[in-house]
């Protein structure tokens, strides 16, 4: 497949930025660990550059190819074929999985007599015509929004400090290491390892983008602002509260007495989930063409935007069961997604040898 | 009723890639699409109908539960 669109630097960081703030901004990633969830989750943000480093690697061993031209390329045509059909089911559930967060998110907080069925619709409309126009497309349109969401979290996490009670954070290690390993882990696999969808967007960076450092400095900046988003709520609700709560940001924000600004975080969901699933319904869309050796991705985004419609909504009965299953069943489901199949194709790619020296023979 | 709002929305969407479809003169291009537009025929069915059909989370969460058990 001829990857004629091409993205900047400052338009593939945005994208992985979306991709890693996505949901998580309107969660608490590692609430698992109460108190200790900064700490759970400072963990998993170096865990992450590790499962970088993984991803990176293999990008540059097979530089201008996809997931699916690699799976190819080191399993072979019928197993390679296989595992990218697996990972583009894993796309489509990840986009499932955010979609139904957010219609979730807008039924509990601000359109509570909206039929889930209309915001999805509406959603997926808005995410496909996004995805059909591209990767350029869309990638121009996190540009001029996603910023917005940092300029917005560091003014609400200043507005907030006189709120914050700092003894909400402590005591660490209490209830020793495991729950905070145990949450590191969660927050691992979600937010972090999911960049294994950027494997299949990496390609279409202009040729001169220094993808590792683009790759690092989205993941300080976009972890920066989780981490400010999980100290903020810490200090201001406390842990036990936290657990009550199905969204602690919007909890968070009622807080400010005099200022409503609880649509804001909505506003920031949108655009880092929207972000998230356009990546992932792009790369699905990506994925399917590649296996079918279309050239453009253009016609599957439809049909694929019915599946995830339906599956969305198909998936959890209701937003606690997908809160709880995102926590304690998805870090485990994508273990192979993120973690083994990468490090498998690495490992393969070493006894092979690398793509370009083949070529080269 | 739904099922045939359902069919005539699908018809509509489809209209929309005729052209596409019609240009890429590939064989398994038209197969998959035509696939994953009944994939989503059938999942659309299955909610807009309530059909007692195991949801694939379900399904992924007692195969992790299988794994982690043992």
């Amino acid at each position: 497949m001829l990857k004629q669109t091409q993205i900047s630097s400052a338009q593939l960081s945005i994208l992985i930025m979306g991709m890693l703030l996505g949901s998580t901004i309107i969660i608490l990633p590692g609430s698992g660990a109460q108190e200790n969830a900064w700490i759970a989750y400072t963990l998993a943000w170096l865990g992450g550059i590790l499962l970088f480093g993984c991803y990176y690697t293999l990008y540059r061993r097979f530089k201008d190819k996809t997931l699916v031209e690699i799976h190819r390329i080191l399993l072979g045509k019928w197993l390679g074929n296989l595992i990218s059909v697996l990972y583009i089911w894993y796309f489509i559930h990840l986009a499932a999985l955010v979609l139904r967060n957010f219609g979730d998110y807008i039924i509990t907080v601000s359109l509570s007599d909206t039929p889930l069925r209309f915001i999805i619709i509406c959603c997926v409309f808005a995410t496909g015509y996004s995805t059909r126009s591209g990767i350029e497309t869309t990638s121009r349109t996190a540009e001029l929004i996603l910023p917005l969401i940092y300029v917005f979290q560091i003014i609400i996490f200043l507005i907030l400090i006189p709120h914050f009670d700092l003894s909400n954070l402590k005591p660490v290690f209490y209830q020793g290491m495991r729950p905070v390993l145990r949450a590191a882990f969660s927050v691992l696999a979600f937010p972090f390892g999911e960049t294994v969808v950027m494997l299949m967007l990496l390609p279409y960076a202009n040729k001169d983008t220094n993808i590792k450092r683009v790759y690092l400095f989205s993941f300080f900046v976009a972890g920066l602002i989780l981490l400010l988003g999980i100290v903020r709520d810490l200090s201001v609700i406390g842990a036990s509260e936290i657990e009550k709560t199905m969204f602690p940001p919007h909890y968070t924000i009622q807080h400010l007495t005099g200022l409503n600004l609880d649509p804001l975080i909505g506003v920031f969901f949108f655009m880092s989930g929207g972000t998230k699933i356009c990546c992932c319904y792009l790369a699905a869309s990506i994925g399917v063409a590649q296996l079918t050796g279309s050239k453009d991705h253009r016609p599957f985004v439809i049909p694929i935007g019915v599946i995830l419609v339906g599956l969305s909504i198909w998936v959890y009965d209701s937003a606690p069961e997908m809160l709880a299953w995102s926590k304690d069943i998805w870090p485990y489901y994508s273990i192979p997604f993120q973690i083994v199949i990468p490090l498998l194709l690495l490992v393969l790619s070493s006894f092979k040898g690398t793509y370009s020296k083949r070529q080269a023979l | 009723m739904i099922v045939i709002l359902i069919v005539f929305s699908l018809i509509l969407l489809f209209l929309i890639d005729v052209r596409q479809l019609y240009n890429s003169k590939s064989r398994i291009v038209i197969a998959t699409y035509s696939v994953l537009m009944l994939l989503g025929f059938m999942v659309l069915v299955i909610i807009s109908l309530d059909l007692p059909v195991v949801s694939p989370s379900i399904l992924i969460e007692k195969a992790v539960k299988f794994i982690i058990e043992r």
